[in-house]
């Protein structure tokens, strides 16, 4: 049987990082609490057996409060592992070993990895890992999760621990005369009547009653409803107790006994701080200017506009390349190819399509390398400390900026890691305002879009433009949740606590490796996905074609147009060949009009109109909702299709730029609209999943959609009023 | 011959999207390792591929 290691710990103390170290896996490392939700696995090759690696969600206890907190524990009771990695943070190690105690109370195995030890020694602290394994009572290995230090070590003393057959009893904290004396009484009940035993341990079981777990009560209500009541009776007077003699409750009582705990081990000679205790580190010396009330949110600000400026200005030359590549293809195509159905799909449907959004990718690297390097030195989580207060206020919890980072915040995200991030949200209705406007974020899918609209008609302005669009992006999100929390889903706000880690030099390899899996699975998506979906709604806006009588109609005009020229001996004049031209054009786009996606996009255009859309950009809205990077894929498959051969040969940008259909006010309009209609397919599922109900996936296509239309509607005609 | 070729690719696209779709409704928000979850399906794209890191060892 495989043996399993379960890699356990507070959040941002370098689990995953480790789990990345042991098991060869490139899972997402964030410097920001919360990176895993669920728990994750690996294998991990120990002299040549396989050794299971279950990376569990960051915790800082084992109380049932949140969902990491749940899922850690289900996992550590029901799955039994054969020994918990605890992972330490060694610069916080007296709030780190809380969930040590809790893991040795709960009777498990344990092992411990001393993490950051590097950083821990850059902050003064020297730690005597031989004198702390003794006083815990169990291998404590110093480790640097980072560069792979102590990882053998550490795996070779969690394999003795697995290894050990004799049972790991139970650690015993004295909670004081009040709690010790009742645990003991509430312990022997629980004992005798096998209450939840089979699972877990009696004294444990009292503790947690103790301390009003809500899972552990209501399992022991479905168990033994009868005794369940009575131990829920004893807590009641205890606690009665307490807040008369104390005025204090249990739960506060047990913590302040741990840290207690904790603060006598740390005495026996383990730890040791060189210089003044209470001076001020690095990371806080930043942090007095970075999260400054005043300056804080203005440097924010700088640095997003910093990181659009590094990024269309960096990206602008390998840009114009892809764009030029890609004509050059087309070009060659046309050239080669047989006239016939093949080519255009090949022209108009892959390389004019699936062209447009790969010839963003030097942009979408760029980006992503700037988000990685604030993501990785700790950054973003100043973001969400200083937007949590402006969130409280639209009656979100702070817990919902990280989802909205992920989403796009920044840029360049997702929203369905987004709805999924809104997960750690305990108030039910603080995750369904979460999740329904994290999809109003500028999602990596919405990027190329946006670039592409810029490029055409705001070039001079590129990185204002997208600077500008990412406040409003935050701006709206924020307005509709705050509509959302006084109508639909009203409710209290609750309070957030969130930890800043310290800032960190972002290595090379780690910039490297966030930036490129990124930026790969952006060209996978536009070689698969969006190429299906080109390849579909190509067809969609040629077939059926044109009827019989329209071409006979078209054929007629060129016959008569040749016939009234003299032509030598097949020396077209130029006026000819252009009016020639012209004839084609007209026949391209009569096709294009008749086709299925084109009848869709005509019949649309009487409403899409008031907002400035044509059916063109109709039918690409529509392909939108299968995924955002298609609206570009199919403006490019449209505007090819409706061209003649001559004009193809241009990029995207500049064919809107040149179209009568387009102007700087519609581009802004049409911004807007995607900015804020449905969400792509996929997220509406997330939706429907995590609010557990199809009607919210519903309400967010609906309510989205007419948002965006009001707002892109609004725009045009107020902007056409002001002569724009 | 080229009509039939273009059908032949078109059902191909279709095929892929249709078997896609499927899998990306069906495990949304149940796994891409970037939104946290334990089995990647590429649907948020943060997970390296449609296996998911677990086959990597």
């Amino acid at each position: 049987m495989k043996t399993t290691i379960a890699l356990a710990g507070n959040p941002n103390a370098g689990k995953t990082t480790l789990f990345n170290a042991l098991t060869g896996a490139r899972q997402h490392v964030g410097n920001y609490p919360g990176v895993t939700v669920e728990k994750k696995q690996g294998v991990y090759q120990f002299n040549g057996n396989s050794v299971q690696i279950v990376d569990l969600p960051g915790t800082y206890s084992l109380s049932a409060y949140s969902l990491e907190e749940v899922v850690a524990r289900d996992f550590l009771v029901k799955e039994c592992p054969a020994v918990v990695v605890n992972i330490l943070d060694a610069s916080n190690l007296e709030r780190n070993l809380y969930l040590t105690m809790q893991f040795m109370e709960m009777g498990l195995p344990v092992c411990i990895a001393l993490n950051m030890m590097d950083l821990a020694e850059k902050r003064g602290i020297e730690i005597n890992v031989s004198a702390l394994s003794k006083a815990l009572g169990t291998p404590v290995i110093a480790t640097i999760a980072r560069n792979g230090a102590g990882k053998k070590e550490l795996m070779q003393a969690a394999i003795e621990v697995a290894n050990n057959k004799t049972a790991t009893k139970p650690f015993c904290i004295s909670y004081g005369e009040d709690i010790d004396g009742l645990l003991r009484q509430m312990e022997k009940q629980i004992r005798q009547a096998g209450f939840l035993t089979d699972t877990y341990d009696s004294r444990w079981i009292a503790l947690k009653y103790l301390e009003s777990d809500e899972q552990i009560v209501s399992l022991g209500q479905k168990a033994n409803a009868q005794l369940s009541s009575q131990l829920e009776l004893k807590t009641r007077n205890l606690s009665e107790h307490l807040f008369k003699t104390l005025e204090t409750y249990p739960e506060a009582i047990i913590a302040d006994h741990r840290y207690g705990y904790i603060k006598s081990i740390l005495k026996q000679d383990v730890i040791r701080f060189r210089g003044d205790q209470n001076r001020l580190f690095i990371s806080d010396k930043i942090d007095k200017v970075l999260v400054n009330r005043f300056a804080g949110p203005l440097i924010m600000l700088a640095v997003l506009l910093v990181l659009y400026h590094f990024t269309f200005s960096y990206s602008a030359i390998p840009v114009a390349w892809m764009e030029a590549f890609f004509v050059w293809i087309g070009g060659l195509a046309q050239t080669h190819l047989a006239d016939g159905v093949l080519k255009s799909l090949i022209i108009a449907g892959i390389i004019d399509g699936v062209g447009g959004v790969l010839g963003f990718v030097p942009l979408i690297m760029f980006m992503f390398l700037g988000v990685a390097l604030l993501e990785d030195t700790g950054y973003l989580a100043r973001v969400a400390f200083m937007m949590d207060r402006v969130f409280r206020v639209f009656g979100l919890h702070g817990s919902s900026v990280m989802a909205y980072i992920v989403s796009g915040g920044i840029a360049g995200g997702c929203a369905v890691p987004g709805v999924m991030a809104s997960r750690t949200l305990k108030s039910r209705k603080e995750r369904l305002a979460t999740l329904l406007t994290v999809p109003f974020m500028n999602c990596g899918a919405k990027l190329p879009v946006f670039a592409l609209l810029v490029a055409a008609f705001f070039s001079e302005k590129k990185a204002i433009m997208m600077f500008v669009l990412t406040l409003i992006a935050w701006i709206g999100a924020l307005l509709v949740a705050k509509l959302l929390r006084i109508t639909v889903i009203r409710g209290e706000s609750t309070p957030f606590v969130m930890e800043l880690p310290p800032y960190r030099c972002p290595t090379f390899k780690g910039l490297a490796i966030h930036t490129w899996e990124r930026t790969w699975q952006y060209i996978k998506k536009a070689g698969t996905v969006i190429l299906g979906i080109s390849i579909l709604l190509w067809s969609m806006m040629t077939f059926p074609g044109l009827p019989e009588s329209q071409g006979r109609h078209y054929d007629q005009q060129r016959e008569t147009l040749k016939s009234t020229f003299q032509i030598d001996q097949g020396i077209i004049d130029q006026d000819i060949k252009k009016q020639l031209a012209l004839i084609d054009k007209k026949e391209a786009e009569a096709a294009l009009r008749h086709s299925i996606a084109g009848r869709l996009g005509t019949a649309l255009e009487p409403v899409s109109r008031l907002a400035g859309f044509d059916w063109r950009t109709n039918i690409s809205l529509v392909g939108g909702f299968a995924a955002k990077e298609v609206i570009v894929s199919t403006l490019g498959t449209a505007y090819s299709l409706g061209q003649t051969d001559s004009e193809q040969n241009i990029a995207l940008s500049k064919k809107l730029a040149q179209s009568p259909n387009w102007s700087p006010l519609t581009a802004i309009s049409a911004i807007l609209f995607i900015m804020f209609y449905a969400p792509c397919f996929v997220s509406v599922a997330c939706i429907c999943r995590e609010s557990g109900s199809w009607k919210w996936g519903a309400f967010s296509i609906v309510f989205n959609t007419l948002l965006a239309f009001f707002i892109a509607g609004a725009v045009y005609q107020i902007g056409g009023i002001l002569g724009f | 011959m080229q009509k039939i070729l273009v059908i032949l690719i078109v059902a191909a696209a279709a095929w892929y999207l249709a078997s896609s779709c499927y899998k990306r409704v069906k495990n949304a928000g149940e796994s891409g390792n970037g939104c946290g979850c334990s089995e990647g399906c590429g649907v948020c794209g943060q997970c390296d591929d449609d296996d998911g890191p677990d086959n990597r060892g």
